[in-house]
């Protein structure tokens, strides 16, 4: 499958939409176990929305996280569409509180909230595990199914797979070796979240072997050690434009430590494991979820600055781009501090806060450009 | 250069004196004949909050930093001796001084999107000029903004931070993860300070926890009476203060114990806040602006009183010293505030019932998600009952944010819907 093709289907969701029997079930955060989504049967559809805040401004305080308010705005915009199922975890203040908006002026035949634990302690684990339960209970008894350990562990191989395609996919994309824009890049991992998985995982594979196939790798050339590379680093990107700016001025971005980007498949369930030991698959993914690479809403500043650390050096990354959604409390807070620790280490960075409405993107560009001219002029 | 020496010694200096013992104890005496004229409950409160302070620059006990939403009662029980900077930080928002802190953090990158207790904390921690923790116990149940201030102070302070993570719903499931994080606590910190926890001791501060409780529900009842016989105003200032941490003290008991007999006394002789009641409001958030502000006036020229305030409800059950963890655990999990919006609207709704309210007026904090999230909801609800809202914008700590003219006019207009 040739890339145009490729990314062209991937943008046009309606399509898909449209073919897919299954029933959908919506999610928001990175910490939904969308493992059971598909073992229960339903089809996973992550919620990325385009829709503008403003029209969640009647529910919702306007001094709240933007991502969160455009989820609202566009539930509200394609409201029958939307009002059918969804899972919301307890992420944060923004996230309890679309929740409660959601239940009253969407509304939809299976809304759940999901409590999440803040640290990844044996306690934790436990406890996230005991919800996942009951999130099991909860979908079985509505639905009238049964959500058997079998079907959990295809499920986990299904979502593993996407997870090792995407890796496979960023480590070409990292190393040059095939011509994909960052936007691109974040084009398909974006997809991975809002396609029905199994059939993205067939797309996607066969994307790469074609990608794969030797006219298609770059020749190596000099000119990718000379472009100053990037680590963006965040909660969510739903707005792809800023990657785009950096490539435009010469850098080249990396990594996405974003939820919607590397985060999101960086890592996997340790599926082996439940064959070996023939333990709980949901044991297998409350650990999953809970020490995979922290998101800044949970309570490990040491953990996600090592790992930081660890993609500076691994990426050899020359400056670190901070892009956090204005009234997000939890990057607001953790921002001074990892800025800090790298001013210590002697790795520029850059602040941004999203929304960028369009008449600041402008601004947005120089800053970017600005930035990046001083990277150049230190190395 | 000159300039920046005495800077720096004027700095040190002032450090020197904030965290001496003895400016409490002065602080204490002076503000004694400063507000000689006050009521003996307002007086009781400068003692304790002087009496803190002083403790802690002693040492002689762990000092630990934490949040209102943390059981003062597990703290105690421990023998440790609590500072609470969001409470501080509006007493010093009251006295003028929030704005210098305040930008002390901005210039670090905490912005003004942040909630500006938050801030003002946060410039004290960055100036130094408080007694610093041995360690910080927070619970996660207020607010994001809450859980992470804690967590990266004590990266600054370099002391462990425990947190109680404060589950969503009020399942036998989830009280047992918070139970089993309080005992752990507990255990960790009888370690740190070589003590052995006792019954005796978790017997004494829930009770004398139990004791306070009763009368600020006998107040609470006082406060049905028509007119109203304590400010709103005044609950949620030293008032507040004192629900938040002096819980399972004798200090707090003797308190509450004094406050009850000066609202009993007006309400015996049938003495209001103000002249002429014509609105009883109830005000919701936990806070209301603490600097130099003319809401209290605004109200009270058009003959509107606070009668009562949601953090003043009593939401959870006395104290079982037999089921200590478990208790605990039952009194942060029965705050309406967390969990669905449901519990806080009927909650509300019952307020408004039980106090004859005729508006409601939504303090929204700038910076605040916890509670002015869900403003709207409560609004929808109550209107379908009847009952109005007022969404009132505004800040609790940062003055920049108040404008005097806009405010008085939400007001004004909002009250004359009432008449
Ligand atoms: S960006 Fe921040 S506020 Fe928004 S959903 Fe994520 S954690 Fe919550
Ligand atoms: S005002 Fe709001 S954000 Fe600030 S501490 Fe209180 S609950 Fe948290």
């Amino acid at each position: 499958m040739i890339k145009k093709e490729f990314l062209d289907y991937i943008q046009h969701k309606e399509r898909i939409f449209e073919s897919i029997k299954k029933p959908r079930m919506g999610w928001v955060c990175t910490y939904t176990p969308v493992e059971i989504i598909i073992a229960a049967g339903f089809y996973p559809y992550r919620i990325i929305p385009v829709e503008d805040p403003s029209l969640a401004n009647s529910y919702l305080d306007s001094n709240f996280c933007p991502y969160v308010r455009s989820c609202l705005g566009e539930a509200l915009e394609k409201r029958p569409e939307y009002a059918d199922n969804l899972i919301i975890v307890n992420s944060c203040d923004a996230m309890r509180r679309l929740y409660d908006a959601w239940r009253h002026y969407v509304q939809g035949a299976f809304i759940y909230l999901l409590d999440l634990p803040r640290d990844d302690s044996a306690k934790a684990i436990k406890y996230y595990q005991a919800n996942l339960q009951l999130l099991i209970d909860r979908l079985e008894e509505k639905f009238k199914i049964k959500i058997s350990e079998d079907l959990l562990s295809q499920a986990i191989l299904v979502c593993n797979k996407t997870r090792k395609l995407l890796t496979e996919l960023s480590d070409l994309y990292v190393k040059e070796k095939i011509s994909l824009s960052a936007v691109e890049f974040l084009q398909i991992v974006k997809g991975s979240m809002i396609f029905p998985q199994e059939e993205y995982n067939i797309l996607l594979e066969k994307f790469l072997k074609d990608l794969k196939k030797e006219e298609n790798i770059l020749p190596e050339t000099s000119q990718i050690k000379n472009k100053s590379k990037i680590l963006i680093t965040g909660t969510v990107m739903d707005d792809l434009s800023m990657a785009k700016v950096v490539e435009d001025y010469g850098g080249r971005v990396v990594f996405v430590d974003m939820c919607t980007g590397n985060r999101y498949f960086s890592d996997q369930s340790k599926i082996s494991e439940i064959k070996q030991t023939n333990s709980d698959p949901l044991r297998v993914l409350a650990e999953y979820y809970l020490r995979k690479i922290p998101c800044p809403r949970m309570m490990n500043l040491e953990k996600r600055w090592e790992y930081l650390l660890k993609i500076i050096k691994d990426y050899q990354v020359k400056g670190v781009i901070f892009y956090n959604l204005k009234f997000c409390d939890t990057s607001m807070f953790e921002l001074p501090l990892i800025r800090e620790k790298l001013q210590k280490n002697k790795i520029p960075s850059l602040c941004l806060e999203g929304e960028f409405a369009s008449n600041n993107l402008g601004r947005v560009k120089t800053r970017i450009q600005a930035f990046l001219e001083v990277l150049e002029f230190a190395r | 250069m000159l300039d920046n020496y005495n800077d720096n010694f004027k700095s040190a200096l002032i450090k020197k004196i904030a965290k001496n013992s003895n400016t409490y104890q002065l602080g204490n005496i002076g503000s004694k004949i400063y507000f000689r004229k006050s009521s003996k409950s307002f007086k009781l409160w400068l003692d304790f909050l002087f009496y803190q302070l002083k403790e802690a620059c002693k040492k002689r006990k762990l000092v630990v930093w934490t949040n209102i939403y943390t059981p003062s009662e597990l703290l105690y029980a421990l023998g440790l001796i609590p500072i609470y900077p969001e409470l501080i930080s509006g007493v010093l928002a009251s006295v003028g001084l929030a704005s210098y802190f305040i930008e002390t953090a901005e210039s670090k990158f905490y912005t003004t999107d942040l909630c500006s207790f938050y801030r003002v904390a946060t410039g004290l921690v960055l100036k130094g000029w408080f007694p610093e923790p041995d360690l910080i116990i927070s619970s996660s149940q207020l607010c994001d903004g809450s859980t992470k201030f804690f967590h990266s102070i004590s990266k600054y302070y370099n002391c462990e931070h425990y947190l109680i993570d404060t589950p969503y719903y009020n399942d036998l499931n989830s009280q047992k993860y918070l139970a089993a994080q309080l005992k752990e606590i507990a255990h960790k910190i009888d370690e740190i300070s070589g003590q052995q926890l006792n019954n005796e001791r978790i017997n004494h501060t829930f009770n004398l926890s139990n004791q306070a409780r009763e009368y600020i529900i006998k107040l609470s009842k006082f406060r049905e009476n028509i007119p109203s016989p304590l400010s709103g105003w005044d609950a949620m200032a030293y008032i507040l203060y004192m629900f938040f941490s002096s819980l399972g003290t004798e200090r707090g008991l003797e308190f509450y114990r004094t406050l009850y007999q000066e609202v009993r006394e007006r309400v015996d002789k049938g003495i209001g806040v103000i002249k002429e009641e014509k609105h009883r409001i109830l005000w919701l958030h936990q806070i209301r602006p603490y600097y130099q502000n003319e809401i209290i006036q605004n109200l009270k020229e058009n003959k509107a009183v606070i009668s009562f305030e949601e953090v003043s409800y009593v939401y959870w059950s006395a104290l079982d010293p037999q089921r200590p963890w478990a208790s605990l655990a039952q009194k942060m999990t029965s705050n309406f505030g967390i969990g669905p919006i449901e519990r806080r609207v009927k909650t509300v709704y019952d307020l408004v019932k039980r106090y004859n309210i005729d508006g409601v007026i939504h303090f929204s904090q700038r910076g605040c998600r916890q509670s002015c999230g869900g403003a709207y909801i409560i609004k929808d609800f109550l209107q379908k009952k009847g009952v109005p809202m007022l969404i009132l914008d505004g800040d609790g700590a940062d003055s920049r944010n108040y404008s005097k003219a806009q405010t008085r006019t939400r007001i004004e207009a909002f009250l004359e819907m009432l008449s």
